[in-house]
């Protein structure tokens, strides 16, 4: 855990690029608030593998979103339900199924779909949003946070936890 | 800097053939297990394979010792195969569709016994337990035992008695009746109106002994405005007592209708349960409905566990949200999502094997457009001369109509598995058609020639010995079996020719017996019948009760109307004589 922690502060200190920490942690979103296994997050991931992106802030923002999907479940249920089930789109969407690679995506799920619209419109805000905050941190906070005390201590932390065998 | 890190396709692809590698290692258990506990479940019986193997390459599954049990007896099999492969169409799997291209069954079975007892499935109801030998599936006279008669009191335990039914319904028409006159006499025979009618009466009385000339004229209206309404309401209770008359007749006519009733329940359950070889069902439709029923009943269980899963596209499963699941929307279908375009099977009958085709199995018949098929045929061998059964369940249209032909010739009675026959051959064909997935409509008839009966001698059973003596010189069996109603009510109509010859060989034997039978039945009926009888009798004196208030009504009201007598020119002429003020005279 405490190795986590410095991982992510050591990232936000580091000379990654904010975009490829951003990138990660909307990453990281956009897999945590859709169900797992589905291809097109299968597709996501092998992007993530491949695009020089932060993968510690993929996995917290996995990790952190898988959470905050499960209470969103319904909302996405509702959102999904809504757009298939829409008078209008019909004709649109027994098109888009009649082709055998979107049921295979599941996207004829409502929660695919709707987790799917949901992390979509939230991804593009999220990257951004991270993106000025990391700016901003290391232009105010980063030589401040590392005078702090307890960022001292964390980094001691981490020197005994890779003494006692523990470390990486 | 470089966007890409190429090295993490390395890392990707050596995930993925971790995974391909677990999958390649698990997935034949993984796919066993799925379906010996989901099916299971969705079955509500247990299923058992003895092993799966998949074929990735060939997109193709072989599944060996299959095996379902019969969620009424625990140590039966009903069905099980020895081995099953499927060739699936890889591209529909995509698409979640399970499409079978082509299906090898081996070695079916039906009814067969098991190893082992198969465990209670959750939801499923409670199986029997037994060790004896799974049934055999054959046909073959039953056991004598089925002569047996029921005792009456069992006989009203499984009939329903149309006196009962009969009288339950006289006692609600008399009683919705009764409360009919009661509302009617509330709210026409009030006798607060009765009261107001008498009151207004005395009044108009009153003003013409004591009141002066001038008030006469306004009077005499009153008076004959009153007596209008008392002429109309003694023509209304004229008419409620004609209709009421009419009510009471039909009430009569429904109590005297159920004095019959009895008599008619006595003699349906003489000629179903008698052995009288005269009554309306005969001595080989007591001996033969028994086990008939059983194996329908059999029949029907598995019938109705699998249609709905063949008839998807008449009633689609209404899908239910679930936390971390969502619901999958159906949209326009244009194929189903379980089909087996072709299949050859073969079936274990009479331990000899049957060779079948099925064509067009699928899950949604509206869809695909075509009905399922299926087709057995054998030519000659050991057992019979020849063999066809054909199975169609045509759930193309939204009335279903599933039918089942048979035909086998020259069945040999001997390899039947059944000890009493000993010899001769017998053609059996019939059809069965169930209409609406419940609707049933069948004839079958059996032909036994050169028949041989072995009955053994059942020591102090004069009935049995008689008739097992009457069987072995009999050498052609004629037996037509027609099935109607549905598949939770059905009866049978079975005539055979055994009926005659059994039925003299009994008649002597079983005379005194019927008599005493007889007897008690009737008791058995009265007692039963005669609580509803004298509960409409009694529901009929309550409803004759409402003629006497119509009567009284009618007297009161009549008498009012003597009392408020008009003179021909109008003028009423009270009881107590004309009251007119003296010496003065109407000038009309």
């Amino acid at each position: 855990m405490i190795r986590q922690i410095l991982k992510i502060f050591k990232a936000l200190n580091s000379n990654e690029k904010p975009w490829q920490l951003s990138l990660g942690l909307a990453f990281g979103g956009i897999i945590g608030l859709m169900p797992l296994w589905t291809p097109h997050n299968i597709a996501l991931l092998f992007l993530a593998f491949i695009i020089q992106i932060n993968f510690s802030l993929l996995l917290l923002g996995f990790l952190f979103f898988s959470g905050i999907a499960y209470i969103l479940d319904p909302l996405f249920h509702q959102i999904g339900l809504a757009v298939l089930t829409s008078e209008g789109m019909q004709g649109f969407w027994n098109s888009f199924f009649s082709n055998s690679l979107f049921i295979f995506d599941r996207l004829n799920n409502t929660l695919v779909m709707g987790s799917l619209i949901f992390s979509l419109v939230s991804a593009l805000p999220l990257f951004f949003a991270i993106n000025l905050l990391i700016r901003k941190y290391r232009q105010h906070l980063q030589n401040l946070f590392e005078k702090v005390p307890l960022f001292k201590s964390l980094k001691l932390a981490k020197a005994f936890d890779t003494l006692s065998g523990g470390g990486s | 800097m470089k966007i890409f890190r190429w090295q993490g396709v390395l890392a990707f692809a050596l995930i993925g053939i971790l995974v391909a590698g677990f999958l390649f290692l698990f997935l034949d258990g993984m796919i066993e297990r799925g379906i010996e506990e989901e099916g299971s479940k969705a079955a509500k019986t247990q299923i058992d394979i003895g092993s799966l193997t998949t074929s990735l390459l060939t997109q193709s599954i072989t599944l060996t010792g299959i095996e379902v049990a019969s969620p009424d007896n625990n140590m039966e099999n009903v069905i099980q195969f020895d081995s099953l492969a499927l060739d699936l169409d890889g591209t529909q799997a995509i698409a979640q569709k399970i499409v079978i291209d082509e299906l090898q069954a081996q070695s079916i079975k039906l009814n067969q016994k098991r190893t082992h007892p198969a465990k209670t499935q959750k939801g499923a109801s409670p199986t029997q337990e037994t060790t004896g030998p799974a049934d055999s599936g054959t046909l073959g006279l039953p056991d004598l035992g089925g002569l047996d008669m029921k005792s009456p009191a069992e006989i009203l335990k499984s009939e329903k008695l149309e006196t009962l039914e009969a009288g339950k319904r006289t006692k609600k028409i008399i009683a919705d009746l009764k409360n009919k006159w009661e509302g009617k006499f509330a709210k026409d025979l009030n006798p607060k109106v009765l009261e107001e009618t008498k009151q207004k009466l005395a009044e108009l009385q009153k003003k013409i002994q004591g009141g002066g000339l001038t008030e006469i004229p306004q009077a005499l209206q009153d008076f004959q405005a009153l007596q209008k309404d008392i002429q109309s309401q003694v023509d209304r209770i004229k008419a409620m007592k004609s209709e009421l008359q009419q009510d009471i007749q039909l009430a009569k006519q429904q109590v005297a209708d159920l004095k019959n009733l009895p008599q008619k329940d006595f003699n349906r359950l003489k000629n179903k349960y008698s052995l009288n070889p005269e009554g309306g069902k005969n001595i080989v439709g007591a001996l033969l409905e028994g086990p008939l029923k059983e194996k329908l009943d059999k029949a029907w269980k598995v019938y109705k566990l699998i249609s709905p899963y063949l008839n998807k596209g008449k009633s689609p499963a209404e899908p239910v949200y679930v936390r971390g699941k969502g619901i999958d929307i159906a949209f326009a279908k244009t194929s189903p999502d379980f089909l087996v375009k072709h299949g050859n099977l073969s079936l274990v009958l009479f331990d000899t094997e049957v060779k079948g085709e099925i064509h067009d199995l699928s899950d949604n018949q509206i869809v695909y457009g075509k009905p399922a098929k299926m087709h057995f045929k054998s030519d000659k061998n050991n057992i019979f001369d020849s063999f066809a059964l054909d199975i169609t369940a045509d759930k193309t249209r939204p009335q279903s109509q599933d039918t089942i032909a048979l035909n086998i010739q020259g069945l040999n009675l001997k390899n039947t598995g059944q000890a009493e026959l000993q010899g001769g051959s017998a053609n059996i064909t019939g059809q069965l058609t169930i209409t609406d997935e419940n609707n049933l409509q069948g004839d079958f008839k059996a032909e036994l020639n050169a028949v041989a009966l072995s009955i053994p001698e059942q020591k102090g059973n004069e009935l049995a010995n008689t008739l097992a003596q009457s069987l072995s010189t009999i050498d052609r069996i004629n037996i037509a079996v027609g099935i109607s109603g549905t598949i939770e009510s059905y009866q049978f109509d079975i005539k055979s020719n055994l009926s005659d010859i059994i039925g003299k060989a009994v008649k002597n034997i079983v005379g005194d017996k019927m008599k005493n039978f007889e007897g008690d039945l009737m008791s058995a009926i009265q007692s039963q019948t005669s609580g509803v009888l004298s509960g409409a009798n009694g529901s009929l004196s309550g409803l004759l009760g409402q003629n006497k208030i119509l009567n009284d009504s009618n007297t009161s009201y009549s008498g009012l109307l003597g009392d408020a007598p008009v003179t021909k020119k109008g003028l009423p002429i009270p009881k107590s004589g004309l009251a007119l003020p003296d010496g003065l005279k109407l000038p009309f």
